[in-house]
């Protein structure tokens, strides 16, 4: 449905762009994540041209929407646009906002469009809000009313820039569940996210986005699991896990204790598990701290989460001799390994490549 | 509804009673008149002192010199000023409708004032003064400084050492003849030389220091000054600083502005000369204007635009004297009996009607009439109706205009009989009656515009009117410009001033005007409203006033949307001719642009000047509210156009039914402000002829010389239009409310 | 960590809020040992406002006790609320160290 070849894009000196190449069908559900600043906003505005590309050729349709003869306010009636800041019209009711472009661009008559837009707002759960403005709807209501305005007009493909960046945490649910509605639906949608666990739920391909062109894709599977290349896989694991590195002595438990605490947050993760990963971790630290006699006090600690076995693994690697807490007796007392036994499973030592690693997943209960 | 209403009602008579009260001056003529009055001190002199002891229930305000304490006892805020005798004296002489009264408040000597501790200075400073006080010196001194009259003061060159250790001296320079600074900026007087002699005795330099009277004790006490000349000893003064012995006697006295009538001497015009040095009131570009500057270099010129106003200024004492024509002074005068002639020899000059330079023909045919009229016998008809008989009471005679025939524009100022005034809704006069009996004579149809006096001769020859007449003078300067007809009248001018300021009118005194308060209302309402029919004139001007705003801001608006929209555009070609549009515009008053459009840019065309005045507050206002849009429309967040384009509207559909309705929604406080600064600018299009609601007012004045009336209700109407204007803009504020459509359909 | 202490003729109650940890220890054990001025101290550690608790508290409640016993005194704990209380458990301290449900049945043993 649409075609883009060699798209590039300049601001001035600065190039955000080299060389898109992509192709989205109909019916897909395209995902397009990466890092700040990689264009993946700038290539989803190339596509209804709201960006100008510098270079490249678009096709919509089998239409070339960057020849002069293409009427493109037509193009993009066809074309719905979710902004991250809603951008809902401020002088118009919601009900209004859902009624303009069908009356005034699609020739429908106040009622149809008024009925259609009914049905719409009660599709998103805001009937009851079709009177108010935007300036009284809440974040969440606002973006599903700008969802449902683009769906008044009966689009054929709907871009999502970054549709729930701009959201408190407890509203973003309400909005994702309503896209993930429409990709049951079977609409084509191509969304900008920073939403993992979203992107690997719903869609069927995935672009990440890296160096100004599209750097990988492929289906979630690959993607989120397997990445092929080495700049998708640091990625993923960036924004899956908490890394944490220690280098001296004197580190800062109150430090890592917020980071850990944020993480959870982010998880939504109970509170009894929060509290297992603080203790295991001070424990583990406090372990190091008295074993370690040597040199080096160099602790890597990596805590992941996997949202479809809804396990919490920590991972702490340290330098030095070999170390192995659990098994020798050298500690004063038992007491922090007891209490890491107890609150863990599937406890692991490994002796890899001249570090200590431990692994483990916190207990459930 | 109710609350405004009744706070318009308190504000019209807040504005009403102020108005109603006379004007009262109380008048001292001795010390115990004083009692309650409004009494001028210095601070910290004995005055102050004396006049809080002496009398106790009057307003003392105390003022850091003498001159403050003059101009308030001159402006009338107080009734007299207590201050040493020979200071009473100089203030006198310099200002003849003030006197001191004989008996003084209090006599007090002079001395001069030592630091305490100093004892080896004082004793000195005592042995010269009794030196001086036996050779006569100080006689001498007194003398030559406290003279009755005006003519210079007798300098004594004094050689003043210039080696040694500075005697430094601390004066208050303001007080003639004691203290004060003479051209060259050089202290002297009294005290200047009584110190320079102190100096010479001790073998000293002198160096002066001025300050205000009562820093001078804090001044010694501190060291910065050695000696303080001169002071009255007190028992407060003797505990901070001692004294010399004397040096003079003195005595504070009451300085008073004479009464009306009163004997005392000069301050009394008596003769043409007289007006020297004294606030002419001329009428502006009249011959008077220039005939004063000129021989009269010291007087002081006020220009009027309209003889009502001078008047006005006479009898509130703003001016002295005023100029005027003879035959008008005599009308003046029957209703206003305080005022006087001084003289009626000032200046005389021909009279005449005034044409374009390059219409010869009109001037010829209008020369010929003039001999058949006076062959024939009219003119002196006329002169007896207008010049002879009371002009008031003359009746014009019955002209219809023709239908057809060439039609000549006559270009007047509404100024006074008998030349051209407006009674009863039409003009009359003798001009009038003249040039219309030429017009029928000659079959053409006349048609008049009135403006300001000073703006005939400019309308005249940029082919704005085809002839001009208002007992115009013939003068060289303006006969470069125009040409005059064949005179037809002499010109006397007579010189007015209040009768109590006349030497002649000595002991008539004018009867007072003791009506009291609503009497005076209604029959000043009668007056101004009434008769004549005047309200019709304020109608016509309320109407015009109307026209002229509603199509201006209409007309500014479509433009300003048209500068606003070059002004945004990209392309440079369109930005930049509209930038320059918005500061040029914005940068010129918009009186001078009015003036441009009428006198310059449609000079010889013959356009109703009600259109001018459309299109120069237009495009003033276009200015305005292309940067108001500009405003409104970048205030509005790019991301509404962004979702407007990418729904699939144009630029030109976003444009209007996204952004402009959200912009709109955020100006219209703005214009409806700028609306309402624009109705009452449209008060000055009476300079380029249109009779406005403010000329309305002027023409009233002009017969009745109140300044209340006409001129309250005036501003009352002009309240009530931006009232009206600021509800119905507020009312469509609420309609283009979208929330107030909400609240409408659920 | 907060602190409050309530001496009472037989015993000192020690309410501790907040986190016992690697941090909070060291201090936690100087504010008690100053309110121990000998004889037969007996301390009741009200733990109701207790989040949190690690190994390091719990080597120092140890210490406490052993120094308390060892001059006829005790500890004991009370108003343990769910997490702490899982950790005290597994790590086998209830065995060790009395434990009761709120400070009125603690103070009223002996």
């Amino acid at each position: 449905m649409i075609k883009v070849e060699h798209l590039s894009k300049q601001f001035g000196e600065l190039t955000v762009l080299r060389e898109v190449n992509a192709e989205i069908k109909k019916g897909e559900v395209i995902s397009i994540i990466g890092p700040s600043g990689t264009g993946k906003s700038t290539f989803l505005r190339c596509l209804n041209l709201l960006e100008m590309p510098s270079g490249g050729r678009i096709f919509i349709d089998g239409t070339d929407i960057l020849d002069k003869s293409a009427d493109v306010p037509k193009l993009r009636q066809k074309m719905g646009m979710v902004f991250q800041s809603f951008n809902l019209f401020a002088h118009l009711t919601a009900l209004e906002n859902l009624t303009i472009g069908p009356v005034k661009l699609l020739g429908r008559s106040k009622e149809q469009a008024g009925k259609k837009a009914m049905e719409l707002l009660k599709m998103v759960g805001l009937a009851e809000k079709a009177g108010s403005f935007p300036d009284e709807l809440s974040g969440g209501q606002k973006q599903r009313v700008a969802i449902a305005r683009c769906l008044a007009m009966e689009p054929e493909i709907i871009l999502f820039d970054e549709p729930t960046s701009a959201l408190d945490p407890t509203m973003v649910s309400e909005v994702l569940a309503v896209i993930r509605r429409l990709a049951k639906e079977g609409m084509t949608m191509a969304v900008v996210t920073h939403e993992m666990d979203f992107a690997r739920d719903v869609s069927n391909r995935v672009f990440y986005m890296d160096e100004g062109i599209i750097y990988e894709e492929g289906p979630p599977q690959q993607i989120f699991e397997n990445p092929q290349k080495e700049k998708t896989r640091v990625f993923i694991n960036r924004v899956r896990s908490l890394t944490y590195h220690i280098r001296n002595q004197n580190y800062d438990l109150y430090a890592i204790n917020g980071e850990i605490e944020h993480f959870c947050e982010k998880h939504v993760l109970p509170k009894t598990t929060r509290n297992k990963a603080l203790l295991l971790v001070e424990e583990l630290l406090a372990i190091f701290s008295a074993g370690q006699v040597t040199r080096q006090f160099e602790i890597d600690l990596t805590l992941s989460y996997s949202e479809k076995r809804d396990s919490l693994e920590l991972v702490a690697e340290s330098a030095g001799d070999y170390f192995n807490p659990f098994e020798e007796n050298t500690l004063p007392d038992q007491l922090g390994t007891t209490i890491i036994k107890n609150l863990s499973e599937n406890m692991e030592y490994q002796r890899v490549s001249d570090r200590n690693r431990f692994s483990m997943t916190v207990k459930k209960q | 509804m109710k609350k405004a209403a009744v706070l318009v009602f308190i504000c019209l008579m807040m504005a009403v009673i102020p108005a109603g009260c006379g004007k009262s001056e109380k008048v001292i003529t001795k010390l115990e008149d004083a009692g309650e009055a409004r009494i001028g001190v210095m601070t910290g002199t004995t005055g102050e002192q004396l006049a809080r002891a002496r009398f106790p229930n009057a307003d003392i305000k105390s003022f850091d010199d003498v001159m403050d304490a003059v101009a308030a006892l001159k402006s009338g805020q107080i009734e007299a000023v207590i201050l040493a005798y020979s200071n009473a004296m100089n203030v006198a002489k310099h200002n003849p409708e003030m006197w001191y009264l004989p008996e003084p408040v209090e006599k007090e000597d002079m001395a001069v004032g030592v630091r305490k501790g100093n004892d080896e200075l004082l004793a000195a400073v005592d042995k010269i003064i009794a030196e001086l006080k036996g050779d006569g010196t100080l006689e001498d001194m007194k003398r030559r400084w406290f003279k009755e009259d005006l003519s210079p003061y007798e300098q004594v060159d004094l050689a003043v050492p210039t080696d040694g250790a500075i005697l430094k001296i601390g004066v208050n320079a303001a007080r003639e003849p004691f203290c004060f600074t003479d051209e060259n900026g050089r202290i002297t007087g009294y005290d200047g030389e009584l110190a320079r002699r102190i100096g010479i005795k001790l073998g000293r330099p002198v160096e002066f220091s001025d300050m205000k009277f009562l820093a001078l004790i804090p001044a010694l006490q501190s060291g910065k000054v050695d000696l303080a000349i001169s002071m009255a000893p007190t028992e407060e003064r003797k505990k901070s600083i001692n004294f010399s012995q004397p040096v003079f006697a003195s005595a504070q006295v009451m300085l008073v502005k004479k009464a009306p009538g009163a004997k005392a001497n000069s301050g009394k015009m008596a003769s043409l000369d007289d007006i020297d040095g004294k606030r002419v009131a001329v009428y502006t570009g009249t011959i008077h204007d220039a005939f004063v500057a000129s021989h009269y270099p010291k007087a002081e010129i006020m220009r009027f635009d309209s003889t009502a106003d001078m008047i006005l200024a006479l009898k509130n004492r703003k001016a002295d004297v005023a100029f005027l024509d003879l035959t008008s002074a005599k009308v003046m005068l029957k209703s206003n009996p305080e005022l006087g002639i001084l003289t009626d020899e000032a200046l005389t000059r021909p009279l005449g009607v005034g044409f374009n330079k390059n219409n010869p023909a009109l001037r010829e045919r209008f020369n010929n009439y003039l001999k058949t009229a006076g062959a024939d016998g009219t003119y002196d008809e006329m002169y007896r109706r207008w010049f002879e008989n009371d002009p008031e009471k003359a009746e014009m005679p019955e002209f219809k205009n023709p239908e057809t025939g060439e039609e000549i524009v006559l270009g007047v100022a509404v100024g006074d009989l008998p030349y051209v005034a407006y009674m009863n809704g039409e003009y009359v006069g003798f001009d009038i009656e003249m040039l219309q009996r030429f017009a029928r004579h000659e079959g053409l149809r006349l048609k008049i515009m009135t403006m300001e006096f000073s703006s005939l001769v400019a309308a005249l020859a940029s082919g704005k009117v085809d002839m001009i007449a208002d007992g115009i003078a013939i003068t060289e300067e303006r006969q470069k410009q125009i040409d005059f007809s064949a005179p037809y009248m002499e010109f006397k001018t007579a010189v007015i001033a209040l009768k109590q300021n006349i030497a002649a009118y000595d002991g008539k005194e004018a009867a007072g005007t003791g009506t009291s308060f609503l009497p005076r209302i209604a029959a000043s309402f009668h007056n101004n409203i009434i008769l004549e029919n005047r309200y019709l004139l304020i109608l016509d001007g309320l109407k015009t006033t109307a026209v002229i705003s509603v199509l201006a801001t209409a007309f500014g608006t479509m433009l300003g949307g048209l500068v606003c929209f070059m002004r945004m555009s990209r392309n440079k070609a369109l930005q930049q001719p509209a930038k320059v549009y918005i500061s040029i515009l914005r940068g010129t008053p918009v009186l001078v642009l009015l003036m441009i459009i009428f006198y310059v840019v449609f000079a010889s065309v013959n356009i109703d000047p009600i259109i001018v005045a459309v299109v120069a507050f237009g495009m003033n206002f276009a200015a305005y509210v292309s940067e108001m849009f500009r405003t409104g429309i970048e205030g509005v967040d790019k991301g509404q156009t962004e979702a407007g384009i990418a729904m699939g509207f144009t630029k030109a559909q976003t444009f209007l039914y996204i952004v402009l309705p959200q912009a709109v929604r955020q100006i219209l406080p703005v214009y409806k402000g700028e609306f309402i600064s624009l109705v009452k600018m449209t008060s000055v299009v009476g300079y380029i002829a249109v009779q406005d609601l403010t000329k309305a007012s002027d023409i009233i004045r002009s017969r009745t010389f109140d300044a209340f009336f006409p001129l309250v209700m005036v501003a009352v109407l002009y309240f009530c239009i931006s009232w009206l204007l600021a509800l119905s803009l507020g009312y469509v504020e609420r309609i283009t409310d979208p929330k107030a459509r909400r609240r409408q359909v659920l | 960590m907060e602190i409050t202490v309530q001496k009472e003729s037989h015993y000192v109650v020690v309410k501790a809020a907040g986190r016992l940890d690697t941090n909070t220890a060291p201090g936690f054990e100087r504010e008690c040992a100053a309110c121990l001025t000998g004889s037969k101290g007996k301390i009741i550690l009200d733990f109701s406002k207790l989040e949190y608790i690690s190994s390091a508290g719990l080597r120092c409640i140890l210490s406490m006790a052993k120094k308390l016993r060892a001059n006829g005194g005790d500890l004991v704990l009370c108003s343990l609320s769910g997490f702490v209380e899982e950790v005290i458990r597994i790590s086998g301290f209830d065995i060790f160290l009395p434990i009761f449900a709120d400070v009125a049945s603690a103070a009223h043993e002996n």
